[in-house]
């Protein structure tokens, strides 16, 4: 997030919500924006379903899955006709504005409407409202990311922000809602192909050398693969052995029988876990680690805030601290890695880290801290951390816009697989429920899948509510129950991805956005049949 | 968002005015003679209904402060019970949020103090204290205690001479009541429960109509006691215990310093509310006893006093409230200004004002000053305005009087407080200026004005009454020897004046201005305590019997009122303003009698204010 | 938003403090350190002044006044200790403990609360060991409602104080949990009847976590008492908005989670966070020990960590060996910490020698 939580939920006239259900994926953010509109915030949701905050919102689109690129463009494109562009705002802080200009030119808000299936006064009403608003966050999840257009998506988001002078401000920005606890930090942290620790570029010679000196050791100096892209590299044994860390891709990737493809075509497969998994299953070895009760450290959450992670109990005799195991192994293969505290891990990562220069845990808890955690950058210990990010200017100097174009999802209903289907979360539980599932009163309120079918769809599908249902898409079928509402648009449906008695990873598509190789979760054809 | 609705959250809301009517009818139907503990317990649980909820000391500690004046009421409690319901009650005046739960204390805590005998009777001798106990409505209420049942019951059963002897039983003006009297018999009058209380007056208004005072013969005068008993003042107390005495077989002498009899029933109340024949039917019927005698224009100075008190075995002083009160005011010695008592005075006496094209106006707001605005529209003026420092709800006039006064076109000036008579050069009034308020704080139980941030105004006048009250003429009388308080003359409950053993004292000049009632039942109290002071102890007989009763007419009816002549023709005369009522109308307005003496309370021994 | 906020001179208890005008008298007693005691004020979540406890007296005006709610004035002089005031406070308590339902808990024994109950603090605090008045519905027992899997509402220990309706609307913003405003019989409206489901209720328990007495209660709290327990300040496993809280365990097990206050979460969890972040951890399921697949039959079979890490270290030696780093690759785990992260990704660049690491940022 450019801005924090509080920021955008209580200094804030207009929220604009993108693809983000926070009543349900992050219900403690969801009760603040309940909080801000109820205190008077206005509501912009953009969003294909009828979502609990819906009946909060002022104006709703319930715009058709995957058509967020011509959502933003044409926003843009009325904040250029209406005369809502900063003018002071893009002369001094970004570059290419006559490009993004010209490319907008064309999705009047007509043509916008008809690509969204949205009614063109709202998106006109919508695209005022927030540009003359005074501060208004764009916020955001994986409804915008999980897409083969996923970066454009939140490219275009940034771009409707910059026009407006709406990024690096209180209240403004553009905020991504990350979906787990501490993506952002395994992100910070350099566990990606392209970068080390703090966004640090593998490409960067003077990066490499730097690490290189710090570790004492040679390192590879080509860029990685995204996860992503390992299961197809893996399939065509490119890739050969895998360290996967407590992840359950079998349950949580798209088109579960590509994945397991390519988990058995590898020589050797090592799972670190707590329990076993469906991935799991598939390991040649697997290694009991420690839960977050059973171990210091820290997660950054999505403010960009490292926050403490403390040890509460010893956890089961057996399971070994996660760092220990990662350490005995580069010992075992020769690298002379000393057992260290999580603590001591910490200060490593602050001394080869310029924007986590100033934390450590001895801060973390501290008074002057207060139990508040530090937001990075926070490049050494008297910097109070960077509640808002691009005041005054950006990271990288001027802003840049995106120009890319509208293009349609990679798979799209045809008269097969008529319906689109799109997956997400529900409050109950999380991911592949290895944590909430082993709560007895959540699956008390809800344990198994179910796919939600407009009620026009199901009227003519003969599907009553309640029915049990066969889901098929180009990869596989599963069944599941329907539950029939208006929630989803006529030709969509929508399912929850945790549940394993229908999981709808076995429907979903592993088309990788262009940029980041986020998989396209959001659409895929599906058939539904009564059974 | 929701949908909005123009449906109250409440579907009872509405339904609920249904309920509250009645039940604020049955909180004016509180009978008399009731424990008071018992209605503050009612209160207590209605503010107990009205909470909300929300606070504590509200919502938990009214429940609990009621249930200790329920063991209080019960006879169940101790003093320290009632130490602890004040601690409670002073919590929940002092902490409560709103005021339904800080009202609720404060009632409680004044309740503590004001029925402190009661509750101290309830925690000590385990029963109320002495004369709380039900008693029939209009006949407690009722100063002269008239057997109003029975007279109604009477006229039911179409003797309406009948019901002339019966409230003459207690009270020998029934004209003057049924014309003039503030009824307050019809405050707590049962039927209210029903519908609305008894139009009592009218009732005996039909009476006297119908079989006039003078054409009903009197009881019979009892033998001769050989007393001689002095009245002092011929207005309505003074004749009322001469009537009494002469029945008993006293020999009275009625000093009256007028040229008539009557009192302020005459000299105070205009003719077109109490017509000067009306009038003299109850004074032809007193006089017809036998064995009073009247010195007329005889007014009683200091000297006398003492040679009536050692010639006569008795003496009742009854001489009213009839001076003027006036104001400091600047210029209120102009011609043209002149007191409500001066006016009303000389119509008493046939001496009729002519106000043709003048302007008048009419300082004061009771009903002494809607006579006197009443009076001047009759008399021609031009303009009528009464200036008054508070506002018409304010006023201490009948509502009907104002109304009456309003409907005839005279100018009701609210919120104005005189501060000057202006003069032209020939010393005649010329205008009055007046300081505009605005009505302010509660003080003593009544909204008090306030000088307003307005300019003076001025309003042009020739004639000017000052109506502000009357005072009493106690002079001669403190110079004799009588004890007064502020010229009202002190008198135990018995009537008997202080420090003396023969002189009875009664009506206005010992309660200060009151009603014509109040005035009657001081003179039938005086005549019995004078009968046994002389040693004896007359029962009189009315020479009439109630009826039997008939079965309560539970359906509800309208209450038949008095209708009254039309504004436009009534204000050109002095004429009786009202009109007769039919036999129908009467006829119901009787049927809806509920006749407490026989059903309910008045069965039971002691429930009646009865005697013969 | 604005900083401008005019200062004013209170004086509490004969402490005079400069406050911000928008401050109560209870706020401007905390600044004198005068300490004002409350049953139902809860900062930001309630301040109905329902339980009248902070009632003070004020010079000057009409009544006594509550502390909690009442906005201070320039000049206004606060007694807060006067024999009337402390008079009052216990009284009020008195009234709210008659119809607490003492007999229905064996006078707190069986109350799961007991000893982390704030009325019984209260009443500790200001001496108050027993009620003048009797219950207003003497024997009062109404049916406990607690179908709901977490929370449950007793109504016999509810002091209708209405924390709870603020911590629903005005924390969790659900507007689930109401007052059944009856008048006299004012109670709470808890949505954890046999109808739960059909509610809009989200479990999420920040009305058990306002309630000052064992009314409302998420049903772990039975299994412990609060002295027997420790309290551990963590950060929530789940979403990525970092809630903070303390994990509670006795004797070494977790058995409940209490929402702390961070600047994110502001005091507030969702049901996840509250009631589904720590079964796991004491799964039956969990593994304890390496297991290392029969290549043969297919089947795990328990393993020492020397030999499981051993076969690790020299397989992932002899791919990288063979085919070159490139070969390799490792998952991190984004539920874990950066410390973890951090130390998966210096084994896969420093032994594995590959960049091919990454996380589930992109699922």
């Amino acid at each position: 997030m450019t801005n924090t939580i509080a920021d955008i939920t209580q200094d804030s006239d207009v929220i604009m919500l993108v693809g983000s259900n926070p009543e349900e994926a992050h219900p403690v953010l969801g009760m603040q924006i309940r909080k801000a509109v109820e205190n008077g915030t206005k509501l912009i949701l953009v969003d294909p379903r009828e979502i609990g905050l819906a009946k909060y919102a002022d104006i709703h689109l319930k715009l058709r899955p995957g058509t967020n690129v011509a959502f933003a463009n044409g926003v843009v494109h009325i904040l250029i006709k209406e005369g809502l562009v900063d003018e002071e705002y893009v002369a001094s802080r970004t570059s290419g504005f006559e490009e993004l200009a010209k490319m907008v030119e064309s999705y009047t808000p007509e043509r916008v409407a008809e690509i969204c299936h949205i009614d063109v006064r709202d998106l006109v009403a919508a695209a005022k409202l927030y540009g003359q608003a005074n501060a208004a966050p764009i916020i955001y999840c994986l409804g915008v990311t999980e897409h083969s257009t996923g970066t454009e998506g939140v490219m275009s988001l940034s771009n409707i922000a910059m026009v407006n002078g709406k990024l690096g401000k209180p209240g403004c920005g553009v905020n991504p809602i990350r979906g787990q606890n501490n993506v952002q930090g395994a992100c910070d942290m350099g566990a990606q192909p392209n970068t080390f620790t703090g966004y640090q570029k593998v490409m960067d010679p003077a990066v490499v050398e730097k690490f290189e000196k710090a570790w004492g050791t040679d390192l590879n100096p080509n860029e990685g693969t995204k996860a992503t892209e390992v299961f197809p590299a893996a399939i065509e044994g490119r890739i050969k052995g895998l360290y996967l860390f407590g992840e359950d891709p079998v349950r949580t990737d798209p088109d579960t029988n590509h994945v397991i493809k390519a988990l058995t075509n590898l020589d050797f497969f090592v799972v670190q876990e707590l329990f076993m998994t469906e991935t799991a299953k598939l390991a040649d070895v697997i290694l009991p680690g420690r839960s977050f009760a059973e171990k210091e450290g820290t997660f950054s959450n999505t403010e960009r805030r490292v926050q403490r992670v403390r040890k509460a109990v010893d956890g089961p005799a057996g399971a070994q601290l996660d760092t220990w195991i990662f350490t005995e192994i580069m010992q075992r293969m020769g690298y002379d890695q000393p057992h260290l505290s999580a603590a001591e891990i910490m200060d490593e990562i602050s001394s080869v880290t310029p924007s986590f220069g100033g934390i450590t845990h001895a801060r973390l808890d501290s008074a002057e801290v207060g139990g508040r955690g530090l937001q990075w950058p926070c490049p050494n210990a008297e910097h109070p951390g960077t509640p808002i990010m691009h005041v005054g200017k950006f990271a990288k100097g001027l802003g840049t816009y995106s120009t890319a174009e509208y293009r349609p999802s990679v798979e799209l209903p045809d008269g097969e697989y008529p319906l689109m289907l799109t997956t997400g979360r529900i409050l109950y539980h999380y991911n592949a429920c290895a944590m909430t599932a082993r709560t007895e009163g959540l699956n008390e309120i809800v344990n198994s899948s179910f796919i939600e079918i407009n009620t026009a769809d199901a009227d003519e599908l003969g599907i009553a509510d309640g029915d049990r249902v066969k889901v098929t898409s180009r990869r596989a079928s599963i069944e599941s129950t329907a539950r029939v509402s208006g929630k989803t648009n006529p030709g969509e449906t929508w399912m929850p991805f945790h549940f394993q008695d229908g999981n709808s990873n076995w429907l979903t598509i592993a088309a990788l956005d262009n940029i980041a190789k986020a998989p396209e979760f959001k659409v895929c054809a599906v058939r539904v049949e009564k059974l | 968002m929701a949908l909005l609705s123009v449906a109250a959250k409440s579907s009872y809301d509405e339904k609920i005015a249904g309920v509250l009517e009645p039940f604020l009818r049955r909180i004016e139907a509180t009978p008399p003679g009731i424990c008071p503990i018992s209605v503050q317990l009612s209160l207590l649980e209605s503010s107990g209904a009205h909470t909300c909820g929300k606070c504590v000391p509200c919502r938990d500690g009214i429940p609990q402060l009621a249930a200790m004046m329920r063991r209080v009421l019960d006879c169940q409690a101790d003093a320290e019970t009632l130490q602890a319901m004040r601690t409670l009650a002073e919590m929940i005046r002092d902490t409560s949020d709103c005021a339904i739960g800080y009202e609720a204390g404060a009632l409680v805590v004044e309740g503590l103090d004001a029925f402190a005998d009661e509750y101290r009777s309830h925690i000590e001798a385990g029963a109320c204290a002495a004369g709380v106990e039900q008693t029939v409505p209009c006949e407690t209420r009722c100063p002269a205690h008239v057997n109003v049942p029975g007279y109604i019951a009477l006229v039911q059963e179409g003797d309406c001479a009948g019901a002339v002897k019966m409230i003459r039983k207690d009270n020998p003006w029934p004209t003057a009541c049924a014309l003039i009297c503030e009824h307050p018999c019809e405050t707590r009058c049962r039927r209210m429960l029903i519908d609305a209380p008894l139009n009592i007056r009218g009732i005996k208004k039909y009476a006297v109509d119908n079989a006039p005072a003078d054409t009903v013969p009197v009881p019979p005068r009892m033998p001769d006691s050989g007393r001689k008993v002095a009245v002092i003042g011929g207005g309505p107390s003074g004749m009322t215990c001469a009537y009494f005495l002469a029945l008993m077989g006293h020999a009275v002498t009625v000093y009256e310093g007028r040229k008539k009899l009557g009192g302020m029933m005459r000299y105070g109340i205009p003719a077109y509310r109490f017509p000067r024949e009306r009038i003299d039917e109850d004074i032809r019927a007193i006089l017809s006893v036998g064995g009073i005698e009247v010195l007329y224009e005889h007014k009683v100075d200091a000297a006398e006093m003492k040679q009536i008190a050692e010639d006569y075995d008795a003496v009742y002083l009854a001489i009213g409230a009839q001076g003027g009160k006036s104001l400091q005011l600047e210029g209120v010695d102009a011609e043209g200004v002149m007191s409500a008592v001066q006016l009303l005075g000389r119509i008493g006496d046939d001496d009729y004002p002519d106000f043709t094209g003048k302007k008048v106006i009419v300082i004061g707001g009771g009903n002494v000053a809607m006579d006197c605005a009443r009076t001047s529209v009759r008399a021609g003026a031009a303009e009528v305005t009464v200036a008054y420092r508070r506002r018409i709800e304010d006023m201490t006039a009948l509502h009907e009087e104002i109304e009456g006064a309003m409907a005839e076109g005279v100018e009701m000036m609210c919120l104005q407080a005189p501060v000057r008579i202006e003069k032209d050069e020939e010393g005649k009034v010329a205008g009055l200026v007046c300081q505009p308020q605005y009505i302010s704080a509660v003080k003593r139980g009544r909204p008090a004005p306030a000088a307003a941030n307005k300019p003076e105004i001025r309003l042009d006048a020739d004639i000017i009454l000052i109506a502000v009250g009357q005072d009493i003429e106690s002079a001669p009388f403190e110079e004799y020897g009588m004890k007064a308080e502020r010229t009202r003359f002190c008198a135990d409950e018995y009537l008997r004046a202080a420090g003396f053993e023969n002189i009875f004292v009664g009506g206005d000049c010992q309660t200060g201005p009151k009603s014509a009632i109040m005035a009657i039942g001081a003179g039938k109290v005086a005549a019995r305590n004078i009968d046994e002071f002389l040693g004896f102890n007359h029962k009189l007989d009315p020479c009439v019997d109630t009826p039997e009763p008939r079965p309560n007419v539970r359906e509800a009816f309208g209450r038949v009122n008095v209708a009254e002549r039309p504004a436009r023709e009534r204000g050109k005369d002095f004429e009786h303003i009202e009109l007769p009522i039919s036999e129908e109308e009467i006829m119901q307005e009787c049927g809806r009698c509920l006749r407490c003496d026989v059903y309910g309370c008045g069965a039971l021994e002691g429930g009646r204010i009865q005697y013969v | 938003m604005s900083n401008e906020r005019k200062l004013v001179t209170v004086t509490v208890d004969g402490v005079q403090v400069q406050v911000p005008e928008t401050f109560t008298i209870l706020a401007a007693g905390n600044k004198a350190g005068v300490h004002i005691p409350t049953l139902c004020y809860l900062k930001d979540v309630s301040d109905i002044g329902s339980c009248r406890v902070c009632s003070v007296e004020v010079e000057g005006a009409s009544a006594l006044q509550p502390a909690c709610k009442t906005r201070v004035t320039d000049g206004m002089v606060v007694h807060t200790d006067t024999e009337l005031v402390k008079q009052y406070r216990k009284l009020m308590l008195q009234l709210v403990l008659a119809d607490h339902g003492l007999d229905s808990t064996n006078y707190c024994f069986s109350c799961a609360k007991n000893g982390a109950c704030e009325l019984q603090a209260l009443c500790r605090e200001l001496d108050v060991t027993e009620s003048a008045f009797a219950p207003s519905t003497p024997a009062k027992r109404e049916p406990v409602l607690e179908d709901n899997p977490f929370l449950a509402y007793d109504p016999n220990l509810c002091i209708r104080c209405q924390r709870c309706v603020g911590a629903c609307n005005n924390r969790a913003h659900n507007h689930t949990l109401t007052t059944g405003k009856r008048g006299l019989r004012t109670s709470i409206l808890a949505p954890f009847g046999p109808d739960w489901k059909s509610t809009e209720c989200e479990s999420c328990g920040n009305c058990a976590a306002a309630c000052p007495t064992g009314a409302i209660t998420e049903k772990r709290r039975r299994e412990y008492r609060s002295w027997e327990v420790t309290r551990t300040r963590t950060t929530c496993p789940h979403c990525a908005v970092g809630c903070q809280m303390d994990l509670v365990a006795k004797d070494g097990r977790i058995v409940d989670v209490e929402p702390a206050w961070g600047p994110s979460n502001r005091g507030m969890l969702c049901v996840k966070g509250r009631s589904g972040s720590f079964d796991f951890v004491h799964a039956e399921d969990r593994l304890t020990t390496p297991l290392i697949k029969n290549a043969e039959t297919g089947e795990f079979e328990p393993a020492s960590w020397d030999e499981a890490l051993d076969l690790v270290a020299s397989k992932f030696a002899q791919i990288r060996d063979e085919n070159g780093g490139d070969a390799l690759a490792a998952f991190a785990c984004s539920r874990s910490t950066n410390e973890d992260v951090y130390m998966l990704m210096k084994m896969a660049r420093t032994v594995f020698k590959t960049n091919n690491v990454d996380n589930c940022a992109r699922v």
